[in-house]
């Protein structure tokens, strides 16, 4: 694993507008950098990145299990009890799910290691499942890569079958997809996805989550007024489960995606959790609950996280028993976690992170991510990735 | 797709040459994920509930391209045929792809392919509807009837086409009129008589994001 400096395609901005990617400069910053891209060995990406992927996925189901059967968990993990049900029979069912990412600190050598898992709304989709594929077979057929110069991106394709057999499971041939207004990001994201649905024979109708509406039938309404049964949202369960509509959401009867069960699986107390039941697995950070512990007697360099939280708000710093906050928000009321600090390794000064993808339980591919802060990830770039 | 671009060629050969094994995806339809028509936040309408999905029973339809086309195919339910016009002349005003400019517009559809379109506050172009495909016209049930464009721009992966306002292509060039589509097989959708209240997602994100806004995201992914 190597960062390697290279020339960016010429006119890729107006390529960028030809397909529409709209978000690769953002706040006057650049987000999508091909100034440089980042060469893993097939060896790196199989051994030491897609089977841990798998299996710490498998691991995060195995907890989800235990969540769902312990109400003492439940009440741990922050779901409302109200919700117990909903989230238990999405479970229980066996409801599918669309993707996840994993957010891996790995420096090309040793167990990468899990900070968490973005398993309900993850974001770079668009930019890891086509843009990043377009940059590699461009420069591929420019004869700047290597004719075998590969990449570890199966995501499109992946993601169309998985459409696939959520239509026949559901019996459907249309579904909705929302998110929130006024964010071009999330908005791209959805369109994507709007799109490998239509590869997949599924027509895919817009809604923001704020335009939803709840009708006299008591299922809930697009802008035209037309039922919604099956639902893709860019939007976190945590929030949803705490809305006005969260009150109507179990008779609504929509077929959501990702479904409720990740309202679990997204939550950083899965951290703690997996930490308890596969203690000292290589691919594992300690991790605790913040009330379970005492900070002065953490020795080393733990992250403080609140247990629900975006844009990596609210983290603080413990280093010898003494708290630093790191970046402030508004996050933290349910509670917090500790886990043990892991650097990400530093490659020309940027400060590297790697999102594993999975489509259902099948890893998928990566991104790479750089940062100039070293934890939280605010103004990161998206960087392509090569194996030779 | 007949006529590919050199670059989907480049591709192409390229993965034919490509060793066996590969970790990322195989083929990616580009024309499919080019965005020359604008990101539409309303997709498209019920009508073409008959052109998607694989499998299932099959139906027959059949592309008009005026309404006494039709009324020559069914004197007697000249109504109907009126109805199918209508229904796919308001599906058009509705969904079809928008342009910001004319040229935009006509490097897709072709020359005077365009009209200039003012909506209730919104201006556009939108290309001139150049077809309507019906199918159950006589069905006491429901018909089905959508709008249908073609282009007669060499630029165009759609020229002398038929292709939906979602960017259906049908096989064939325009001269075929008529196709056996997908009956709906699929679960029944839940009745609704009106929408009793809005809003009621969202209220987070106005009380969290009155925080943080020197950060670069504005969304709820992550």
């Amino acid at each position: 694993m190597f960062r390697m400096p290279c020339q960016p395609r010429k006119g890729w901005q107006q390529l960028a507008n030809e397909f529409g990617f709209h978000f690769h400069t953002m706040y006057g910053e650049p987000y999508w950098d091909e100034s440089a891209y980042y060469q893993f060995t097939l060896a790196q990406i199989e051994n030491d990145i897609e089977d841990p992927t798998a299996e710490l996925h498998q691991m995060c189901l195995a907890v989800t299990e235990d969540v769902v059967n312990s109400e003492q968990l439940l009440t741990r993990f922050c779901i409302p009890e109200q919700h117990w049900d909903l989230v238990r029979n999405s479970w229980n069912e066996r409801a599918p799910s669309l993707y996840s990412r994993l957010d891996l600190v790995y420096n090309g050598k040793g167990p990468a290691k899990l900070l968490e898992n973005n398993a309900d709304t993850p974001t770079s989709l668009y930019e890891s499942g086509f843009w990043q594929w377009l940059w590699l077979s461009q420069n591929v057929d420019a004869g700047k890569l290597a004719l075998h110069a590969d990449q570890f991106n199966s995501l499109q394709e992946k993601l169309v079958h998985r459409f696939r057999e959520i239509a026949l499971h559901y019996n459907i041939n249309q579904l909705h997809m929302a998110c929130c207004k006024n964010t071009v990001e999330d908005r791209g994201t959805v369109q994507y996805l709007q799109d490998c649905a239509k590869e997949a024979g599924l027509m895919a109708d817009f809604v923001f989550i704020e335009d939803i509406g709840l009708a006299d039938t008591g299922v809930f309404t697009d802008l035209k007024d037309a039922p919604i049964t099956d639902c893709f949202k860019l939007y976190p369960w945590e929030f949803m489960l705490r809305e006005e509509f969260g009150d109507v959401l179990e008779d609504a009867k929509v077929n959501w995606l990702e479904p409720a069960w990740k309202s679990i699986i997204s939550n950083k107390a899965l951290l703690p959790q997996l930490w308890k039941k596969f203690k000292g697995h290589p691919n594992l950070l300690p991790a605790y609950f913040s009330d379970e512990i005492n900070a002065n007697s953490l020795s080393g360099k733990w992250i403080k996280k609140p247990l629900f939280s975006r844009e990596g708000a609210n983290v603080s710093i413990i280093e010898g028993g003494v708290e630093s906050i790191l970046s402030d928000g508004p996050y933290g009321e349910e509670g917090f976690i500790v886990q043990a600090f892991e650097p990400l390794p530093v490659f020309e000064g940027n400060h590297t992170l790697i999102g594993s993808w999975l489509v259902d339980d099948m890893p998928a591919g990566i991104s790479v991510r750089e940062d100039a802060s070293a934890i939280t990830q605010d103004l990161s770039r998206y960087l392509p990735h090569i194996i030779l | 797709m007949t006529d590919k671009s050199n670059l989907e060629r480049q591709i192409v050969d390229n993965q034919q040459s490509e060793r066996p094994v590969m970790k990322r995806t195989k083929h990616i339809n580009l024309n499919r994920m080019r965005k020359g028509f604008n990101v539409k936040p309303l997709a498209l309408g019920v009508a073409s509930v008959i052109l998607s999905g694989c499998g299932g029973e099959k139906e027959d339809a059949t592309i008009y391209t005026s309404l006494e086309d039709c009324k020559q195919d069914y004197p007697d339910a000249v109504e109907r045929c009126e109805a199918a016009y209508q229904t796919a002349v308001d599906e058009a005003m509705r969904t079809s792809p928008r342009f910001n400019s004319e040229y935009d517009c006509e490097h897709e559809f072709g020359p005077n392919q365009c009209q200039y379109v003012n909506n209730s506050g919104s201006s556009f172009f939108m290309p001139f509807m150049a077809g309507y495909m019906v199918s159950s016209l006589l069905s006491p049930s429901r018909y089905y009837s959508q709008p249908l464009y073609t282009s007669y721009s060499y630029n165009s992966p759609f020229r002398s086409r038929w292709i939906t306002a979602d960017g259906y292509v049908f096989d064939g060039d325009i001269r075929k009129r008529n196709y056996r589509v997908n009956k709906s097989v699929y679960k029944p959708k839940p009745t609704v008589n009106r929408t009793m209240k809005r809003g009621g997602f969202g209220s987070s994100v106005r009380a969290k994001s009155s925080w943080g806004s020197s950060s670069r995201k504005g969304g709820w992914g992550g």
